[in-house]
């Protein structure tokens, strides 16, 4: 059943669609064009009144942020120069409550309580203090400077803090992950199979963006409300339900959306779906998932892994080029920069 | 959506023929809708917004194969991703086997061939949108076809075997 191309058919000049001259190709073709559009002009139409909404509402969060940073700016101006003019020798204690968050922007992730006397700071000394005694961690501790003047005397006030309230909700997490355990089980099976779906999202993504630094942002319809969520390879970086954040220490809570996130975009989540990115990446775990991901070691393998700029070595094996590639690019996705010419990244786990 | 509408299906059969994982090939159309809104202002011709559409169709699809080729190993293989929705098996086996073929042609060869025969665009269009002659244009898709039936003959030839 050899098909036959009619060549006599072919005039350059007379080209018709659907016409080839190859009756078999003709029918092919055919039933591609017959073949149920996958996206619908109803749907288009939703996308479009959706991008005005919000296009309504962020122009409104704007004005917003201008009239609100304008209030604040002349709160912060008024404070200082009443800070200038009547600040006492005597005990002074400020009492604030902060929104950080690492990028920066204002909003509901660390609380910050600050507390400070001027009994504790001397000329050019700085005092460490840790209020509840507990331990602080690297990514929860966040350093405030607040300058005192006088007539007489210039004072730098060094005090560090420890979000308490963030170590706390963090064993909570802990805990209620361990319950869910079972649950993990099964999501972790659905991200290696992106063909399967969840029955609660919408098949419409509104938008869906990626950026040059790895990262991509999608807006969805979550269980009937629009989510937004922004992740990159090591996690959520962002998560908007019905435009109000999540706080990162429930993102679990939300681990469908960010599978379903992560399988959408193709990114790999190398430190688990709903791991918060801004926190202080363990590039060892990662790379050890990838690389069992891979199945170039097994889960609990001892192994030793060298990746420099020019090569990959895995228990004295040097890998193939493509491979090596890879992983270069898991690195950078990991750290967040790519490895620097003459630098090593060594797994060392031999006994 | 007066201008974008008449244009729907063409665009999205060109989306559909080209990426075969349904998920995908929505996303791309959605994200070229989005995208059309969003620059809509650039359009300064009413008669343009056809180029307008299918360029930002095509860039999408351009920077999602280099996003996917760099991306994670977990992704399916093309050919577990090829989805069609037609009932007949026999119908299945062709539609699978004519785009397996498409995928092999060179890009050159592939993009004129899809407009042409699957999103209904005229030679001029496909001349203006690839910027080409309408000369090009027409000997691209003649050796496409040819090579497309080559590529069918040769799967053809080989389960014969």
């Amino acid at each position: 059943m050899k098909k036959q191309f009619n060549n006599e058919s072919i005039n350059i000049n007379n080209l018709e669609q659907g016409k080839t001259g190859n009756a078999d190709l003709d029918n092919s073709i055919s039933n591609v064009k017959e073949e149920p559009l996958i996206f619908s002009v109803e749907e288009a139409n939703y996308i479009v009144e959706n991008a005005m909404t919000n296009e309504v509402t962020s122009s409104v969060i704007k004005n917003t942020i201008i009239i609100g940073g304008a209030v604040l700016l002349s709160a912060v101006f008024g404070w200082m120069y009443y800070e200038f003019n009547h600040t006492s020798v005597g005990a002074q204690t400020i009492n604030e409550s902060t929104k950080i968050n690492n990028r920066g922007s204002v909003n509901e992730r660390n609380k910050i309580k600050l507390s400070s006397s001027e009994n504790e700071y001397s000329d050019g000394n700085s005092t460490e203090l840790n209020p509840t005694g507990l331990n602080s961690t690297e990514n929860n501790s966040i350093e405030v400077f607040s300058n005192s003047n006088n007539q007489t005397s210039v004072s730098n006030n060094y005090t560090k803090i420890t979000n308490n309230s963030t170590v706390a909700s963090n064993s909570t997490t802990k805990s209620k992950k361990n319950i869910t355990s079972s649950d993990k089980q099964a999501t972790k099976s659905s991200i290696n199979d992106p063909k399967k779906t969840n029955s609660n999202f919408s098949k419409t993504i509104i938008t869906q963006r990626y950026f040059d630094d790895g990262s991509a942002k999608m807006t969805l319809e979550y269980k009937n409300q629009p989510a937004r969520i922004t992740i990159n390879s090591r996690g959520i970086e962002s998560l908007f339900i019905n435009s109000e954040e999540v706080d990162p220490s429930y993102y679990y809570l939300y681990e469908d959306l960010a599978i379903e996130a992560f399988r959408r975009s193709k990114i790999e989540p190398l430190a688990g779906a709903t791991h918060d990115a801004n926190a202080k990446p363990n590039i060892n775990a990662m790379m050890t998932g990838a690389l069992t991901r891979r199945g170039l070691i097994k889960e609990g393998e001892i192994f030793n892994f060298e990746l420099t700029p020019s090569v990959a070595i895995l228990n004295s094996i040097s890998l193939k080029a493509d491979v090596h590639k890879d992983l270069l690019q898991v690195y950078q996705s990991a750290f967040g920069s790519s490895l620097p010419r003459g630098g090593k990244f060594i797994i060392d786990k031999q006994p | 959506m007066t201008l974008y509408n008449p244009l729907h299906e063409r665009l999205v059969r060109f989306v559909q023929t080209l990426v075969w994982d349904k998920e995908e090939a929505r996303d791309i159309v959605s994200e070229t809708i989005l995208a059309a809104y969003e620059h809509f202002e650039k359009v300064k011709h009413h008669e343009a917004f056809l180029y307008y559409l299918f360029t930002i169709a095509k860039r999408k699809m351009n920077r999602r194969y280099v996003q996917q080729k760099r991306q994670s190993p977990w992704t399916d293989e093309l050919n577990d991703k090829a989805e069609d929705t037609s009932p007949d098996a026999l119908k299945k086996l062709q539609i699978k086997e004519l785009k397996e073929a498409i995928a092999h042609l060179p890009e050159k060869y592939r993009e004129p061939l899809v407009l042409f025969e699957f999103s209904g665009l005229t030679i001029k269009e496909i001349a203006e949108l690839s910027n080409l002659t309408e000369n090009g244009v027409k000997s691209r898709l003649v050796r496409a076809r040819q090579q497309l039936s080559e590529i069918l003959d040769g799967s053809l030839h080989e389960k014969a075997i």
